[in-house]
């Protein structure tokens, strides 16, 4: 007997039943001793740890304008995108359809602890203008997209407060509620869904400065790239107050282009293409 | 010292860089990885004048078809070439037919340590200043004014252009070796006064004509809620002086000036405040008159967004503009106040509404312009755009020639 009972005691055992003991000691903690605001800081703040080194990339996107009665037009425009260390990515959006804006493009600086930057180029008049960043609740070129809906969602441009976990499809999702902090947002509060794997976005509620459910955002076909970044190349946006939507596709997803910070000012704005 | 101008010498360098760009192209052409693409847009435009004319030969409209073609080839080094003919065609007024290079210039650009520069040579244009009304330090290139009367509309400028950028904010250095007419409506065209501009008589102060060298310098740079830049000009002026013939024409004189620039942009949240002012010595005045001048233009622009919980934006934009030489100055913008108001629908077709007008000061005259535009497809845009003279004394030697020429316009843009 106690032959058999010594054979509890021995190191490897112990250390198992230690490992075991503290692994759920520190789960109680974290479930007790964090708050949901903290817990939703927490799971913002990895996603977008997630999404940084890429660097710089370009792509296309296609959009997709429905109306009420089911009437379709669309956009074409090019992406690309400068990560920059300890600030907001840069970008300039390059726009090919309708044709009467073709070759129009607009160049943003987001700052992290500042308001953002915007410049306009005008490829007829070959005029760059800056303009004001303060619109962000403005549609972006006549869609169900605002400015802030197609930026980058910096973490201390929100507050946080995580919900509950719950399933989503075939994953398991957390949800967070966050509430923008940005001067002139249109929203009260988002919610957002996203898979406990990979932590990536499958749907945000958008609610309005009346508190009432203004839109829906879904993401779906995600791909890996680079071996580390997960995209969506299908989002959609239903507005269910105007009925109206817009679907955004997603294509030619490229890294490591070439392009540094001298192609993201006014300058360079003036040789894109 | 008056020279006459060299007619046959505007000819010979438009073949010249035509030819030179299909050569190059066509080198180019045979290099398997250059990215080529065409894109343009082509205008049918139709102006109604709303008064019978002031002066004999003067239409009650006009109509003209515009095209803009660019081309473009970059090679794999980035390097590119770009070509853009302005064509015009006018069936009443044949001084507003235009053949134009607006863009032939080849483009390249590189690091010097931390800094980038950036050439381009050829014909190219070029923008300077930050205000909606009248872009007085904007100086490079010749403006076209039989295009429109709000003299916006601008000719291509031959010109080596080195840029370099860097931290320490941006500087451009420009030298224009050929000096172009400015265009004017011609005797069956509105928007000019009893007697007509004959560009085949102009004369230059400059012993070497329009092939005299034009150097300009801008530095410019953004510092925070900040745009702003300084520049400099010399060389000839692309306003001339035009002096009554015997013969009952105004012959253009284009004389030698210099000009410093300054103009200004803070951008605070929905407010925009705006500077302008230039220091120009060697031209004349209204009269004829040598006459140094200041001239500047302050500005704010204030946007309104979702007026009356609808999707539609509202900017708003104040402009106040001076000329030290007030009743003598060459110009509407002697001393006046400019009110626009731009309202942009934010719908599908991008629908956008303008109302604005222009009170002067002292010559106690003012104009309206409305505009409106929409897209109609994919490719077609609609523009409806007028200009009324709604006061102008005999006192306004500017407007009160023009006082009959209200006009509205249809225009149709193809683009592609």
């Amino acid at each position: 007997m106690i032959k058999i009972s010594l054979s509890y005691i021995q190191p490897k055992f112990l250390i198992r039943i230690l490992v075991c003991l503290l692994f759920s000691m520190q789960l109680t903690l974290s479930a007790v001793g964090q708050t949901p605001e903290e817990t939703g800081l927490e799971i913002a703040t990895e996603a977008r740890e997630k999404e940084r080194g890429f660097g710089d990339s370009t792509a296309k996107l296609k959009m997709i304008l429905r109306q009420k009665s089911g009437q379709e037009s669309e956009r074409e425009l090019r992406m690309k995108t400068l990560e920059v260390e300890g600030n907001g990515n840069r970008s300039i959006v390059v726009f090919d359809r309708p044709r009467d804006v073709r070759g129009t493009a607009l160049l943003t600086h987001v700052n992290l602890n500042d308001s953002d930057e915007q410049w306009l180029y005008l490829p007829a008049l070959k005029r760059v203008k800056r303009i004001s960043s303060s619109n962000i609740a403005g549609s972006f070129m006549g869609s169900e997209f605002s400015f802030e809906d197609m930026k980058s969602a910096e973490v201390n441009k929100y507050d946080y407060q995580y919900l509950r976990d719950e399933g989503c499809g075939e994953l398991q999702c957390t949800v967070v509620e966050r509430y923008p902090t940005e001067k002139g947002s249109g929203y009260t509060r988002q919610v957002v869904w996203r898979d406990k794997d990979e932590l990536r976005i499958w749907k945000i509620h958008y609610f309005d400065r009346k508190e009432s459910h203004l839109k829906t955002l879904t993401f779906s076909d995600y791909k890996l790239h680079e071996d580390k970044y997960w995209y969506a190349d299908f989002m959609s946006m239903v507005n269910h107050q105007s009925g109206k939507s817009t679907d955004l596709v997603w294509s030619e997803y490229e890294f490591g282009t070439g392009l540094d910070e001298k192609d993201f000012t006014s300058t360079g704005l003036k040789r894109v293409r | 010292m008056i020279y006459r101008r060299g007619n046959l010498f505007c000819v010979r360098i438009f073949i010249a860089v035509i030819f030179f760009s299909f050569l190059s192209v066509h080198t180019y052409a045979e290099n398997e990885s250059l990215y080529t693409d065409i894109s343009g847009t082509v205008s049918f435009e139709h102006r109604g004048y709303l008064d019978d004319p002031a002066y004999n030969g003067q239409r009650s409209s006009l109509t003209s078809v515009t095209a803009n073609v660019t081309f473009y080839f970059e090679d794999e080094n980035y390097r590119s070439f770009t070509l853009t003919p302005n064509l015009r065609y006018d069936a009443v007024d044949s001084a507003r037919n235009l053949a134009d290079l607006k863009e032939a210039y080849f483009l390249t650009f590189g690091d010097i340590g931390q800094s980038e520069w950036e050439l381009r040579l050829g014909f190219d244009q070029v923008f300077w200043g930050v205000v909606e009304s009248r872009n007085i330090v904007d100086i490079v290139n010749q403006t076209d004014v039989a295009d429109h009367p709000d003299e916006k509309s601008k000719l291509g400028q031959l010109m080596a252009h080195l840029t370099v950028t860097g931290d320490m904010g941006t500087l451009e250095l420009f030298a224009m070796p050929f000096h172009r007419l400015r265009t004017y409506p011609g005797t069956n065209g509105r928007f000019r006064s009893l007697l007509p501009v004959d560009n085949d008589r102009a004369t230059y102060e400059s012993k070497h004509e329009e092939k005299n060298v034009d150097w300009a310098a801008q530095y410019s740079n953004s510092i925070g809620l900040l745009d702003f830049g300084i520049s400099t000009f010399y060389g000839t002026s692309r306003e001339p002086k035009l002096t009554p013939s015997d013969d009952g024409v105004l012959i253009p004189h284009y004389e030698t000036i210099r000009q410093y620039g300054l103009y200004g942009q803070v951008t605070t949240g929905p407010f925009l405040f705006k500077l302008e002012a230039i220091d120009r010595r060697g031209a004349s005045n209204l009269f004829g008159q040598k006459e140094n001048y200041k001239a500047y233009i302050l500005g704010a622009e204030y946007g309104f967004y979702s007026i009356f919980d609808s999707q539609v934006d509202m900017t708003l934009f104040v402009e106040r503009t001076y000329d030290t030489r007030k009743s003598r100055a060459t110009n509407a913008f002697e001393d006046d106040i400019f009110l626009t108001s731009l309202f942009t629908f934010n719908d599908v077709n991008s629908s956008e509404f303008v109302v604005g007008t222009l009170i002067s000061r002292d010559r106690e005259s003012q104009t309206l312009a409305l505009e409106f535009s929409r897209r109609l497809t994919d490719e077609w845009a609609l523009e409806i755009d007028s200009l009324f003279v709604l006061n102008a004394k005999e006192t306004d030697l500017v407007l009160n020639p023009v006082e009959n020429d209200s006009f509205i316009a249809l225009k149709l843009n193809y683009s592609f």
